[in-house]
């Protein structure tokens, strides 16, 4: 085509007019896929590790998940390294709804393919190369070559904006100690944007309450739990605590155990083991597979709640490790 | 020199005979092994077959002859889940779900040689929603791999084969009165095909029942049994002929086992009341031609005592039951649980997951008279050295067959799938065999001595002696060295042995121990604390005939073992 004849630039008005048309109807809209961040990543491959693990809402669901490392290494020079950019390696895995995968961004356990798990994700999670490096990492609904994929619902009683749950145990494999924190899905928006206000929604979210844990015949899992209210200084306060009867316990396949949930109710402060939480029959069904579930405050009374999970003495996770994170300040259900 | 035979045979004979008496009766069992297993796949058994996972490979395989590989992990598009095995005649058929990121399929294999070959593989959905398949045969020949689709447009897809599998025809039924389904589960009799399920219908749980009639293919009404608490688990069986439900529910805030048989004017519902308030595992159930039917089941009361066994027996289809317990321990402070029944006529055998050694193992119990009555030894049916775990039992062609998942040592990482085929004489044989009994007055003289042993070895620092003392399952997972460069700063200086109390196999040891601290590093400053006198107390465990001090993290309060 000859722009510059009269009917070269009628055909080009044609086709801008037309490209306009699209953009209005969205043709070119960039994709609402729910985006989680897990905003420390910390590899140090045969001593520092970082466990991920990303339960998937969505329902339907896209076919994959893409994980976006945004990382450096941990020193220049031998010194911290502060101002230096990040690069970026993606990775891009299938998933399905309700799936629940946990995996070693670092490589060490398992070669970085998905733990305690036989599902075939089509490969290793984990960031590639060597040395201690930090990280970031982003995970959204994608299809196989990793394009985002807009999330068009999710599973009963989830909000489609908070399809994708997770939470990190960072770990000391040599030396035996470990934090860990919640992933946070800010629920305003749906693409790589996170700011203080989205932010912030993350962490009231009821879907914060939701946890995974690893097979208990292996880890163990204890919430800890204080009431809280007027006059701490001397009240005995009671809050109660139990399991969520909309999500129930599921499996990492996505297998839904259904059961009446025990109520536990705290005085002052205890700590509260997650067999405690389940029936027997429900805890003999994920005894050697793990799971996740959510932590609910059915009492008018809230609660600060930690949850804290542990290995004794494993020398796969470098002896004893624990890790808590907070899981709840206030009173929410279902 | 004279050969002097008689003697050479008495000699012989009461070697044998002397032997047998230390021999733990797994020993005398031809065990079949096969792994390493995936252990989050408990062993599915069907008549003397079992079907496992080992190395991302489905097998099926007997006591005889060589595993039958039924799908690879290479040909798989996703994960394994909800196997189901049935066993009819020379054919065995086993349906399972592939869950993948392009949904999930429903697969099928059939052997029709009794296990030697793979006859067919097949698909017989793609895409599905399904999260559980099982597979049933009913008298008639007829073969069903029956679909549940828990939520979001609920439902039940019944695939049925006239031709032994060869062929399907796929029949949805649709159950729209139901927001989300659970834990079907199907028996057939007169020609109608019940499916229990629990479900849940404009916000509220209920036990309801789906008819499907063979014969027109034709799908009938779903019916309401009983609006209830969340249910946990649905068993079915036939008691005279009538399709009967029993479930795990709540009242009240106190767990429940409730249950419905078709009476002539409706769903007759019947409660174990004497269960009431148990919070119980699982359930294994049998009914005879007669009327009479037989429960077994699991269940603890939190705070009071641990999973223990029970029978519950009806004789008069399903009205009214007797419930009592079955397992023969002293003390409830370990746990038995998950019990599995087989029936051969009036003979029944029934194994469970036991704990009462510490370390865990499978034990089985025997009654000629349909569980009116029990034999009175919980016979050890695993290798006393093994931590074995999630036993099934099934009864086939006159001998029972027992399959169970076993760790290889105590570090529990690594785990196989045994097997063992089981006549009735021989089970008797085991059963009459007292277990070697020590007096408390002796298990308490060697706990002491043990406890004595540890705290001389902490005053003395004789760090050798103290890492021997501590639970196995501790030492299989950290070596000598580690222990040796990971103990604390503490110097003891004086210990009494203040108080014990001895539950069974398990032990609280109260000892007064005088010690400091002389040299510490804190926040950069060196200081001592001086010295201090606290009481301890102490677990320990009597696991192959010694005590062993369980290690105990300080800060979790967790171990290397639960029992």
């Amino acid at each position: 085509m000859n722009f510059f004849t009269k009917e070269g630039k009628m055909k080009t008005k044609v086709v801008i007019v037309f490209l306009v048309a699209l953009l209005a109807m969205g043709a070119f809209s960039l994709a609402k896929a729910d985006t989680l961040l897990f905003p420390v990543i910390a590899i140090n491959p045969g001593s520092v590790t970082t466990i991920v693990s990303v339960i998937n809402y969505a329902d339907p669901s896209s076919t994959h998940l893409t994980y976006i490392y945004r990382y450096k290494d941990s020193l220049v020079g031998g010194l911290p390294n502060i101002t230096g950019a990040c690069s970026t390696t993606t990775v891009t895995r299938s998933t399905y709804t309700k799936d629940l995968v946990s995996f070693d961004t670092s490589g060490t356990f398992d070669g970085g393919s998905a733990l305690f798990d036989t599902d075939a994700y089509g490969g290793e999670f984990s960031l590639p190369g060597t040395g201690p490096r930090r990280a970031y990492l982003l995970v959204t609904h994608s299809n196989a070559g990793g394009v985002p994929q807009t999330v068009t619902g999710a599973v009963s009683g989830i909000p489609i904006a908070s399809s994708l749950v997770g939470e990190a145990i960072i770990m000391d494999i040599s030396g035996g100690a470990a934090w860990g924190y919640k992933a946070i899905n800010d629920t305003t928006r749906q693409n790589y944007t996170f700011d203080t206000t989205g932010v912030q929604t993350a962490l009231a979210n009821s879907l914060f309450r939701t946890f995974s844990f690893f097979p208990p015949n292996v880890w163990n899992t204890r919430f800890f739990v204080t009431p809280i209210g007027a006059d701490m200084n001397s009240a005995n306060l009671e809050a109660t605590v139990r399991l969520s009867q909309v999500v129930h316990v599921l499996n990492r396949t996505g297998f839904e155990f259904v059961f009446t949930p025990p109520d536990i109710t705290p005085k002052c402060t205890a700590a509260v083991d997650l067999s405690a939480l389940m029936d027997s029959t429900t805890f003999s069904n994920v005894q050697t597979t793990g799971g996740f579930s959510r932590f609910v405050v059915s009492s008018a009374t809230a609660a600060v709640a930690y949850k804290l999970e542990y290995v004794i003495e494993n020398p796969t996770y470098g002896g004893t490790n624990n890790n808590g994170y907070l899981i709840t300040t206030t009173t929410d259900t279902p | 020199m004279r050969s002097n035979l008689p003697l050479k045979y008495f000699i012989l004979l009461s070697f044998l005979f002397l032997f047998s008496l230390f021999i733990e009766p797994s020993w005398c069992m031809a065990q079949t092994k096969a792994g390493p297993v995936d252990i989050t796949l408990e062993p599915i058994l069907s008549s003397g077959w079992v079907t496992y996972i080992q190395d991302g490979d489905l097998f099926i395989r007997s006591t005889e002859g060589a595993p039958l590989k039924i799908r690879a992990k290479k040909e798989t598009t996703g994960v394994i889940i909800s196997p189901s095995l049935n066993v009819m005649g020379s054919s065995i058929f086993l349906a399972w779900i592939e869950k993948g990121s392009e949904g999930s399929k429903v697969m099928f294999a059939a052997s029709r040689d009794k296990g030697k070959s793979l006859a067919k593989t097949s698909e017989i959905a793609a895409g599905t929603k399904a999260t559980q398949v099982r597979t049933s045969v009913d008298h008639g020949g007829r073969l069903y791999l029956i679909e549940a689709l828990s939520e979001k447009e609920p439902g039940i897809i019944i695939n049925l084969s006239l031709d032994r599998g060869e062929t399907f025809k796929q029949i949805p039924l649709g159950i729209k009165e139901l927001e989300f389904l659970y834990y079907p589960i199907s028996v057939t009799t007169d020609d109608m095909l019940y499916i229990f399920l629990s479900g849940v219908r404009e916000g509220k749980d209920q036990v309801g029942v789906k008819l499907f009639e063979m014969n027109s293919l034709k799908p009938l009404d779903y019916t309401m049994i009983k609006e209830t608490e969340q249910v946990s688990f649905i068993d079915a069986f036939i008691i005279k002929n009538r399709p009967a439900v029993i479930y795990k529910t709540s009242r009240e805030g106190k767990f429940v086992l409730e249950g419905a048989v078709k009476g002539d004017k409706g769903w007759e519902i019947f409660s174990l009341k004497d269960a009431e308030g148990l919070d119980v595992a699982r359930i294994d159930c049998h009914a005879w031609e007669d009327g009479r039917a037989l429960v077994v089941f699991s269940g603890e009361e939190r705070e009071k005592f641990k999973q223990r066994i029970y029978a519950a027996v009806s004789e008069d289809v399903g009205r009214n039951w007797s419930v009592r317990r079955m397992d023969n321990k002293e003390f409830d402070n370990t746990k038995s649980w998950l019990p599995r029944m087989a029936v051969d006529g009036d003979k029944v055998a029934v194994v469970w997951e036991d704990s009462r050694d510490i370390r865990s193992g499978i034990r089985m119990k025997l009654s000629f008279d349909r569980g009116k009555t029990w034999r009175e030894q919980d016979i050890p049916l695993s290798d006393a050295r093994k931590y074995a775990f999630r036993p099934r039992i099934g009864f086939s062609d006159g001998a029972f067959y027992a399959a169970w998942d076993q760790f290889r040592d105590d570090e529990k990482k690594v785990a196989d799938l045994v097997m063992v085929r089981l006549k009735w004489d021989k089970m008797l044989k085991m059963e009459s065999r007292k277990p070697k009994v020590i007096s408390p007055k002796q298990k308490e003289a060697l706990l002491r001595e043990r406890v004595n042993a540890y705290w001389k070895g902490m005053l003395k620092k004789n760090i050798k002696v103290t890492y021997e003392i501590h639970d196995p399952f501790y030492r299989a997972r950290i070596p000598f060295d580690y222990y040796s460069s990971h103990r604390g700063p503490m110097v003891y200086h004086h210990y009494s042995l203040e108080d014990v109390k001895i539950e069974g196999n398990v032990a609280m040891v109260k000892v007064k121990v005088n010690y400091d601290v002389p040299k510490i590093i804190i926040m950069g400053k060196e200081t001592s604390i001086p010295p201090k006198e606290v009481v301890t107390e102490d677990t320990y465990l009597f696991i192959d005939g010694k005590w062993y001090r369980r290690f105990v993290d300080a800060m979790s309060g967790g171990s290397s073992i639960e029992y």
